[in-house]
Order: C-alpha cells, then sequence, then structure tokens
C-alpha cells in the first residue's frame, strides 16, 4: 500500500509545506507584533489619555516634543511604511500583505512585481506628505 | 487548472466569498478586508497629519469637526479593524511557526472575543470623553 505524503496536519497547515521560511516571513512577523504594541500605545498615547481624545496644535507640538514619544512615533512610521533589509527591498508590512493578497487566488507570477510597481508610488507619496511635518 | 480558467473578477471575488465556507475563511476574508481598509486609512491619516504644516488655524478646526459623534464613529470602527487584524495576524503568525495549528479555529474565537471586548472598552472611553 503506497503511503499518502500529505498527512492530515500538511491538510490542516498550510505552511507546513513550506520547507524553510523566508527572511520577508520573519519580517512580516516580527513588524505585525511591533505594529500591534506600537498601536496600542499610539492609541493610549493620543486618544485616550488626552481630555476630548484628540490634541489641538499646542498639545501636538509639545507631544512630539518628548524625546521618548518622537522616537516611537518615527519607529511606528518606520514600521509600517519603510523598506527593510529584508530579501527584497520593498518588503514592508502592509503593502506585503496586498501583495499577498493578490498572490492567493494563484493569479500568475507575473502579478507579484505588477502589485509592487503599482503599489510603490504609494509609499513614496506617504514620505512626500510627510515630510512638511 | 481550473482555477487559472475562472475569469479574473471571479477569482478575486473568491477571496471574500464565504458562503458555505469554514471559520477558515472567514477569518481569511475579513483580515483581507480589514487589511484593505487600514492601507487606505494610513495614507488618509498621512494627510491629515500633513495639515499640522498649515499651523493651528487649519489643525485646530479640523479637531474641533473630528470630535464630533460620526467622527468617533469611523474610530471605533478604526479600532475595530486594528484589532481584527492584529489579532487574527498574530493567530497566523502563531499557525506559520507550528503553534496551535490544531486549535486555531478556538485561537480565532477566542481572539475575535478579545477583539470585541477591548473594543467595548474603547468605544466607551471614546464616546465617554
Amino acid at each position: 500500500m503506497i503511503e499518502n505524503p500529505l498527512t492530515q496536519e500538511t491538510f490542516e497547515n498550510p505552511f507546513a509545506q513550506e520547507p524553510k521560511k523566508s527572511w520577508t516571513w520573519y519580517w512580516q512577523v516580527f513588524t505585525g507584533i511591533a505594529l500591534v504594541l506600537l498601536l496600542g500605545l499610539h492609541f493610549i498615547a493620543n486618544h485616550f489619555i488626552v481630555k476630548g481624545g484628540l490634541r489641538d496644535f499646542a498639545d501636538v507640538v509639545s507631544y512630539l516634543r518628548n524625546p521618548i514619544i518622537l522616537v516611537l512615533e518615527v519607529l511606528f512610521l518606520v514600521v509600517v511604511t519603510t523598506p527593510c533589509h529584508a530579501r527584497r527591498a520593498r518588503d514592508c508590512n502592509g503593502f506585503w500583505y496586498f501583495r499577498s493578497c493578490r498572490k492567493a487566488p494563484e493569479p500568475g507570477p507575473h502579478c507579484n512585481r505588477c502589485t509592487y510597481r503599482r503599489l510603490w508610488p504609494l509609499v513614496d507619496m506617504g514620505h512626500h506628505s510627510l515630510k512638511p511635518i | 487548472m481550473a482555477t487559472f480558467e475562472q475569469p479574473k473578477v471571479r477569482r478575486v471575488g473568491r477571496w471574500f466569498d464565504v458562503r458555505h465556507r469554514k471559520l477558515g475563511m472567514w477569518a481569511y476574508a475579513i483580515n483581507r478586508i480589514a487589511c484593505i481598509g487600514l492601507v487606505v486609512y494610513l495614507y488618509l491619516h498621512m494627510v491629515v497629519l500633513s495639515m499640522l504644516s498649515r499651523g493651528p488655524g487649519g489643525w485646530d478646526a479640523f479637531i474641533a469637526l473630528a470630535r464630533q459623534p460620526y467622527f468617533l464613529l469611523l474610530d471605533v470602527i478604526l479600532l475595530a479593524g486594528m484589532l481584527i487584524h492584529g489579532l487574527n495576524g498574530l493567530r497566523v503568525a502563531l499557525m506559520g511557526f507550528d503553534v496551535g495549528v490544531k486549535r486555531q479555529k478556538a485561537l480565532f474565537s477566542a481572539l475575535m472575543l478579545v477583539a470585541v471586548v477591548v473594543l467595548g472598552a474603547a468605544a466607551l472611553k471614546i464616546f465617554g470623553g
């Protein structure tokens, strides 16, 4: 009798078919966990401990003058939008996810590159919109 | 393969087609909807933040608008997206490391329960001031 190579675990866990996890996967997990933590801090600092839930201009300026807060905010921005030093220079949590969305229904090998080309201007636009600040 | 012969629109529609599907597919679809919403919001947020460069006048006028109840409701929806996507992302990461694979449905339900509780508390805080 021939043994079925597809074990029950393989059916239940699609990741079990991957022989080796890529750096992009580790990076996405790292940035994902960092985002959950940083977003939690961001929400608490900006919305929950402020009277009325939102900071006015003077509050924002004094808030950003705190060096710890500035580091946290910059870290947040880095994690969510900037390129990482993983296998592909343009991988980052949000946009990598968009690529995953498009890859999921197996649209073809060309699609991955197209998604990057179309989304990268958005990353660039995000950075430019923050420049005046 | 049949997958490649389907029209493109139908293939994309399959991401969100949860009819007659199990909890895993629901988690998959919800995660993608939340992801797309959050990426769109991220750019909206950056555009809003760029108003700081106009000085106190522009920013404080916007803040007065943002304190309206319908804007606060958008805040709650945003927080729901973050909680769903963030907590479901943790589940996916755990599965990627072969942790809790056999209990992934229970884990999803538990995390969504956590999301509902945190969201409820946050909504009370947001609307309570």
